[in-house]
């Protein structure tokens, strides 16, 4: 199909050839010197930091996290990585399998349990510099502790809250929903809401949008007491089935189009469907996306009132870091109520220490601060299994279907219990 | 005979000193070989026959991972929805890409514009052609759109529903696929020489005679390769059915190489993902054999 590469002009790629590689190797030879995510030159230590990033602002905002760290101590230099959310877990797990991860790990509540074996546990780098954990919530530092161990320190948490379209709910004459409201207050503002091929809510298969809904209805869990994954609970079926209906049934949520993990933000930020499920640490970027006024309300009460799940992020350290003491280092410089300052201010984390969560507030919706206070008091931390991701996955999958009303939700979790339990 | 014998060390020393200098080009290109192929197959080979986790304790399995994969319903779901795949893939590639080859064959008017375009599917990236068809597929899209604005009914959830969605992964996929394979049959009947068929055509042959009795032996070799080669690639597909459809609805489009994909980078069992990739490998080494061994009954390779 190409050109026939002339003698001379192969005689000079395999001399090309032969560089790459005999630098490669060389490279390679260097590399197990220094250990991963890390090298020293003098004084200095440059660590890499890999992080999960939705778009240039996105990135922007961890950037000036990183030079952040420099500035506090220029003897740290970091490279910051990032990848979609989505990637982010796969990759990291190869490359901690490969010895080759990154020195500053990013971490979320949810999927702790399953890389503690690749991380290292930070309780005596803390004793070590005396950092004084208070400060820090105490339900996201339990999120990203394990077997009683600390992997990371957290940069923000959030309960999850309902997102909704103002101008959808003005224009459809539907009162905004308020603290307190119900599920049948929800049910029938969706009802309200769907009309002109738009809909009320955006149903999808997803653990942090679907579980709060769940939990609120039923009370149901995806894991039990024991720290094992327990979907086929009746509550769990029925709570399952009640939800997916929402899409099968009632038609007040949209046909889900296959395994799409995106598709709730985008079907509310296309002005598709006038609610959504949301983390504060969201708001950066429905603010800047959304073309539309935005509001946030509880998660609507069950019998049992309000409830929500809080999760959130930190930073911890790979075991196959070569420089520890630097990287605890950054990591306190990252989590500092400086830096988390500023990014509560950014709107993009709900800083995880409480001297400054405030500065969330300045820029948030009007109203804000009184809904996720409410939705903070009602949060339980969402406890995940070890093989979260496998989880996510199968329920993606095979939950489809029952959002489809072409397999009931006994028979799905049945599945995917079977498969993940 | 002593300026004989003087003549032939010097010649077979000068061919020494050619394999040397051979040697040399072609270290480059063999330890890349060695590096990035061999090491990598050989390894695998090790891995399927370890309990291999991602981090932690590696031990031996021995066929364990081979049994586990043969009671694993997933596995075997995969397995079939490979060869479903295939089945229906396969054929449809074929047809296609001969229909449309054929069809802009004959000196008419920009053939050249219309080859580029049957190509463009093939050269444009999957990810954004993937990101195009869930547009077209989905309720709401460019089909269930059109179908509601002509006749009121709404089209199926394609990619959603059980039934619909390996036949939606199977048409992105012929439409992806078939220009390059058009591309080889549109060069084969170049070369199908224009006496033979005048020859054929004086002996009174009408055009589906020409065609099924004349054209198609003529352009066998270049059938039995492309056969071949799609064949390959369709039991290695992967990036439709994970960009599409995610292997859902429930493992309706999970094919072998997502499991491989999904054991090795969600499950972190490397142990058996290899085991699974090397079961593929030897499917297709099985199928790709058959097909060298059955051609003689059906390929042309004398003018």
């Amino acid at each position: 199909m190409g050109k026939i590469i002339t003698g001379g002009m192969s005689r000079l790629l395999a001399v090309g050839a032969a560089g790459i590689i005999a630098s490669t190797v060389i490279a390679g030879c260097a590399g197990g010197d220094q250990g991963s995510g890390g090298s020293k030159a003098g004084d200095v230590v440059t660590l890499s930091w890999s992080m999960w990033a939705s778009g240039t602002e996105d990135r922007n905002a961890w950037q000036k996290v990183a030079d952040e760290v420099t500035a506090e101590d220029p003897n740290i230099k970091i490279t910051l990585e990032t990848a979609p959310f989505t990637d982010y877990f796969t990759k990291l797990g190869t490359r901690l399998a490969g010895g080759s991860a990154p020195c500053i790990v990013s971490m979320q509540s949810l999927r702790t349990g399953g890389y503690t074996s690749g991380m290292l546990p930070l309780d005596d780098l803390i004793a070590k510099n005396s950092l004084d954990v208070s400060d820090f919530d105490k339900s996201i530092m339990a999120g990203l502790a394990a077997g009683g161990k600390q992997y990371a320190l957290p940069y923000d948490l959030g309960s999850l809250v309902v997102t909704y379209n103002k101008d959808m709910f003005e224009a459809a004459g539907v009162p905004a929903p308020k603290i307190g409201w119900t599920m049948a207050d929800f049910e029938s503002a969706a009802k309200a809401l769907t009309r002109d091929g738009k809909y009320g809510f955006a149903a999808y298969p997803v653990d942090l949008y679907m579980f709060p809904f769940l939990l609120s209805q039923t009370g149901a869990k995806p894991v039990d007491a024991s720290g094992k994954l327990a979907l086929t609970a009746s509550d769990m079926v029925g709570a399952f089935q009640w939800y997916a209906d929402l899409a099968a049934k009632s038609h007040v949520a949209p046909k889900v189009p296959g395994v799409d993990n995106n598709f709730p933000d985008t079907q509310f930020l296309n002005g598709n469907v006038a609610m959504s499920v949301n983390g504060p640490w969201s708001v950066l970027g429905l603010k800047q996306q959304a073309k539309f006024n935005v509001g946030l309300a509880t998660i609507p009460a069950g019998p049992d009132g309000s409830k929500t799940y809080s999760a959130g992020s930190g930073f911890g350290i790979a075991k196959s870091c070569q420089y520890p003491d630097q990287a605890f280092r950054a990591i306190s410089i990252m989590t500092s109520a400086k830096v988390l300052g500023e990014l509560g201010t950014l709107g993009r984390a709900f800083p995880a220490r409480k001297s400054v969560q405030d500065q969330w507030y300045q820029n948030a919706f009007a109203g804000s601060k009184e809904v996720i206070d409410a939705a903070n008091a009602s949060a339980t931390p969402f406890v995940t299994t070890a093989n979260w991701d496998l989880v996510t996955k199968l329920l993606a999958q095979y939950g489809v279907q029952v959002f489809n009303g072409q397999a009931t939700a006994a028979d799905a979790l049945g599945k995917v219990q079977q498969q993940a339990g | 005979m002593l300026n004989a014998t003087v003549a032939l060390t010097g010649r077979s020393g000068r061919r020494r000193g050619d394999g040397r200098a051979a040697l040399a080009f072609a270290t480059p290109s063999l330890v890349g070989l060695a590096l990035f192929t061999l090491f990598p197959i050989v390894m695998s080979l090790v891995i399927a026959f370890f309990h291999w986790p991602a981090v932690g304790d590696r031990q031996l399995a021995g066929l364990g991972n081979f049994t586990a994969l043969a009671h694993d319903p997933v596995f075997r779901r995969a397995l079939f929805n490979t060869l479903l795949f295939v089945v229906l893939y396969l054929p449809l590639n074929l047809v296609v890409s001969i229909g449309l080859a054929v069809w802009i064959s004959p000196r008419m008017k920009g053939r050249r514009a219309l080859r580029v375009l049957f190509f463009l599917p093939v050269v444009t990236p999957m990810v954004a052609n993937a990101i195009v068809w869930r547009l077209i597929y989905q309720p709401g899209g460019l089909i269930d759109g059109a179908l509601a604005s002509v006749t009121g009914a709404h089209a199926p959830n394609f990619l959603g529903e059980h039934g619909w969605a390996m036949v939606a992964v199977v048409a992105m996929s012929v439409w992806q696929g078939f220009g390059y394979n058009m591309l080889v049959f549109s060069a084969a009947l170049d070369a199908v020489p224009e006496q033979i068929l005048d020859a054929a055509r004086l002996d009174g042959a009408g055009n589906w005679h020409l065609f099924r009795r004349v054209t198609l032996p003529m352009i066998s070799p270049s059938i039995f390769f492309a056969t071949t080669m799609t064949l390959i690639t369709s039991f290695q597909v992967f990036t439709q059915p994970f960009l599409l459809t995610g292997g859902g609805p429930g493992v309706d489009t999970e094919t072998l190489m997502m499991f491989v994909y999904n054991e090795a980078f969600s499950v972190y069992e490397f142990g058996l993902a290899s085991a699974g990739a090397w079961v593929l490998f030897v499917l297709i080494l099985g199928v790709t054999a058959a097909q060298f061994a059955g051609q003689r009954r059906w390929v042309t390779y004398d003018v």
